[in-house]
C-alpha cells in the first residue's frame, strides 16, 4: 500500500510548485468565464448551458491535465530524484499508482471545484431544470480528466527521450482532442470515394470509431444526463449498443488505462 | 545469514560488459569494502542490488529475497545512500527524513537523526536543493538510518565530504555496525576502506579480481616491502628500467624525485644498483609496509 506515501508526496510537491498553481488557475478563469459568455453563445436554459460548458471542458481539462503529468515520472528519472524514491522500500507499481493518483488529484480537485461553482452560478442563471443531474456530470467530467492524467503518466513512464515526451503528449492533445473528428471524417470520405453523402449517414461503424475520441465518449455521457443534442448522433432510434452510454464509460477507462499500463510495463522492463 | 548473495551477476550494454560474473557473499554483520577505480562496475552492482539496473545473467538476493522479484521485501531492511541521486525540490531537509520515515513505516525522530549526520536545525528547515553536495550527502545518509536497517548499502558516501566528514562518516559506519547492521559500501578511496573494512573486494573492468581481508590481501602480495627512494633527480627512463627488475611489482613517482617501489625483499638491492647504473644519486631510503594503495595499484593496474 505505500502508493498512498507516493501519491501524498506528489501531492505535496505540486501544491509546492508554481506551474500547478498557473495551470489549475485556467479553469476557473474558462469555466466561471463561460457562465458569463453563455449569454452570447447559447440559450438561456440550463442544459444548454452545460453542453457548452463540457465543450469547454473538453479542450481545457485536457490541456492540463497533460501538462501536469506529461513529465511526471520521467523528470524524476533522469534527474535521479527518482533513484531516492526507489531506494525506499517502494515498488515501480507502487509509484506508478501514487503518481497517477497525485496528479489526478491535483487536476481534478481544482477542476471540479471550478465546476461546482459554475455549476451553481449558472443554476442561478439560466434555471434549475436538470440540476439534478450536476453530479453525474462532474463524474463524468472527472473521468474525462483521468483519462488524460492516465494518458500522460503512461506516456512518462514509457520512455526519458524529452523530445518524444514533448511530442506524444502535444501529439497526444492534438490527435485526441483536436483532429479526431477531421480524421474520422477523411477516413469516410476516401472509403466511400468522396461521396460527402456519407457524412451526413454516418455508418453504425465509424459512430464508434468517433465515439474512440474521449471528448465525444465524455459528451456520450453528458448527454446520459441531459438532453443536449452534443452527442446526438448516439441516441437516434437504432443506434447500435456500442454507441451507448455504458460503452462511452467503458472507452474513457480504456483510455486511462491502456496507456498506463502499456507504460508501465515498458518502465518496469527498463533499467533506471 | 548471508545479507548479500550474488550468483554469477553480469550486465552487458550492448557489447560492453559492466558486470562479469560476480560471486560475492556478504555476512551479516560484516563492513565490506567494495573497490574499484571510477567505472568498474561498483555502482552497476549496487544498481542491481536495488533493482534499478536487472542483471544479464546470475541473480542477487539481500537476506535471501530476490532483488528483481521481491524488490520491495529486500529493501525493507537496507538503508541505501545511492549513487547519482538528486534530492527532492521544495522540500526541506526535515521533510526529507519524514518522508523516508513514512515510506519504512518507521517511528524514529527526525531532529535526532539530522543531529546524527552533522546537520543542524537550521539546515533542517531549509529546502534541501539548496544543500551543497556534502549536506545532501549527510541528509541522504540520514533517510539511509532511518527505521535502523539490518543492511547499509553506500555508494562512494565520502563524496562531497571534507576529511572531517569523511572520518565521522566512518564513524557512523562504526556505529551502525556495532548495533549490529551489516555495512557494505563502494568506494574508490583506499583510505576509507582501510580504516574500517572487515573484507574488501577489489573490482575491476566488471570482474571481482580479489575477496579478502585486508591482512590476507598483504599477505598475497608475498611479505611485500615498499620502498620509499629519494633521489638527487629523476632520469627518463628510470623508472620504466625499475619495474624491469625481477620482483618489482609497483613503481611509481610520488612527488618530485621520490619513488615509491613495492618489491620482494630480495629486489631492494637490485634497485638500488639500477638507481646507481642510471646515473641516479640515492640522497635517501626507507622502507614501509605495504598499504592496501600500493595493492590495489597492483590489483587493478592504475598505476599513477
Amino acid at each position: 500500500m505505500s502508493w498512498r506515501v507516493v501519491a501524498r508526496e506528489d501531492v505535496y510537491d505540486a501544491v509546492r510548485s508554481k506551474t500547478t498553481w498557473l495551470a489549475v488557475a485556467l479553469f476557473p478563469i474558462a469555466f466561471l468565464g463561460y457562465v458569463v459568455a453563455h449569454d452570447y453563445v447559447g440559450e438561456p436554459n440550463f442544459p444548454a448551458f452545460v453542453a457548452g460548458l463540457a465543450g469547454v471542458v473538453g479542450v481545457v481539462l485536457p490541456a492540463v491535465a497533460i501538462l501536469l503529468s506529461y513529465k511526471s515520472i520521467a523528470d524524476d528519472r533522469t534527474s535521479g530524484r527518482l533513484t531516492l524514491t526507489l531506494s525506499l522500500p517502494h515498488s515501480r507499481r507502487d509509484l506508478a499508482i501514487g503518481t497517477v493518483v497525485g496528479r489526478a488529484v491535483v487536476v481534478l480537485v481544482p477542476a471540479l471545484l471550478a465546476l461546482a461553482v459554475a455549476g451553481v452560478v449558472g443554476a442561478v442563471r439560466f434555471g434549475t431544470d436538470g440540476v439534478l443531474w450536476v453530479p453525474s456530470f462532474l463524474l463524468a467530467s472527472a473521468l474525462f480528466g483521468a483519462a488524460f492524467v492516465g494518458f500522460a503518466v503512461g506516456l512518462s513512464m514509457s520512455t526519458t527521450a524529452d523530445r518524444w515526451i514533448t511530442l506524444g503528449g502535444l501529439g497526444g492533445y492534438l490527435l485526441l482532442v483536436t483532429f479526431w473528428g477531421g480524421l474520422q471524417s477523411a477516413t469516410l470520405l476516401v472509403l466511400h470515394r468522396f461521396d460527402f453523402q456519407v457524412l451526413r449517414d454516418i455508418p453504425d461503424w465509424a459512430l464508434l470509431f468517433r465515439l474512440l475520441e474521449p471528448g465525444e465518449s465524455y459528451a456520450r455521457l453528458v448527454r446520459a444526463g441531459f438532453d443536449v443534442d452534443l452527442a446526438g448522433l448516439y441516441v437516434v432510434e437504432g443506434a447500435p449498443l456500442y454507441v451507448s452510454a455504458p460503452a462511452a464509460l467503458v472507452l474513457l477507462v480504456a483510455w486511462a488505462l491502456v496507456p498506463l499500463v502499456v507504460g508501465y510495463r515498458r518502465f518496469r522492463a527498463s533499467d533506471l | 545469514m548471508t545479507a548479500i548473495e550474488a550468483n554469477e551477476v553480469s550486465k552487458r550494454y550492448g557489447t560492453v560488459v559492466a558486470l562479469d560474473r560476480v560471486d560475492l557473499t556478504v555476512a551479516e554483520g560484516e563492513i565490506f569494502g567494495f573497490l574499484g577505480p571510477n567505472g568498474a562496475g561498483k555502482s552497476t552492482f549496487i544498481n542491481v542490488l536495488l533493482d534499478f539496473v536487472s542483471p544479464s545473467d546470475g541473480s542477487v538476493e539481500i537476506f535471501g529475497h530476490d532483488c528483481h522479484a521481491e524488490g520491495v521485501a529486500a529493501r525493507k531492511r537496507i538503508g541505501v545512500l545511492p549513487e547519482g541521486y538528486s534530492v527532492f525540490e521544495r522540500r526541506t531537509g526535515r521533510q526529507h527524513l519524514e518522508y523516508a520515515i513514512r515510506s519504512k513505516e518507521a517511528d524514529d525522530d527526525p531532529a535526532e537523526i539530522l543531529d546524527r549526520v552533522g546537520l543542524d536545525p537550521t539546515d533542517a528547515e531549509r529546502e534541501a536543493s539548496d544543500y551543497s553536495k556534502g549536506m545532501a550527502q549527510r541528509l541522504v545518509l540520514g533517510m539511509a538510518l532511518v527505521g535502523e536497517p539490518d543492511l547499509l548499502l553506500l555508494d562512494e558516501p565520502t563524496t562531497g565530504l571534507d576529511p572531517n566528514g569523511a572520518a565521522e562518516m566512518r564513524d557512523i559506519i562504526r556505529e551502525e555496525n556495532e548495533r549490529g547492521a551489516t555495512v557494505f559500501f563502494s568506494s574508490h578511496i583506499l583510505e576509507q576502506v582501510e580504516a574500517v573494512c572487515d573484507r574488501v573486494g577489489i573490482l575491476q573492468g566488471g570482474e571481482l579480481v580479489a575477496v579478502d581481508t585486508i591482512e590476507g590481501l598483504r599477505e598475497s602480495l608475498g611479505g611485500g616491502t615498499k620502498l620509499v627512494i629519494t633521489v638527487d633527480h629523476m632520469a627518463n627512463g628510470t623508472l620504466a628500467s625499475v619495474r624491469e627488475i625481477q620482483g618489482v611489482e609497483t613503481a611509481v613517482e610520488r612527488e618530485e624525485s621520490t619513488l615509491e617501489v613495492t618489491c620482494t625483499n630480495d629486489a631492494k638491492m637490485d634497485i638500488l644498483v639500477e638507481l646507481h647504473d642510471a646515473g641516479v644519486d640515492v640522497v635517501n631510503f626507507r622502507t614501509e609496509e605495504a598499504s592496501l594503495e600500493d595493492m590495489f595499484i597492483e590489483y587493478t593496474g592504475t598505476g599513477r
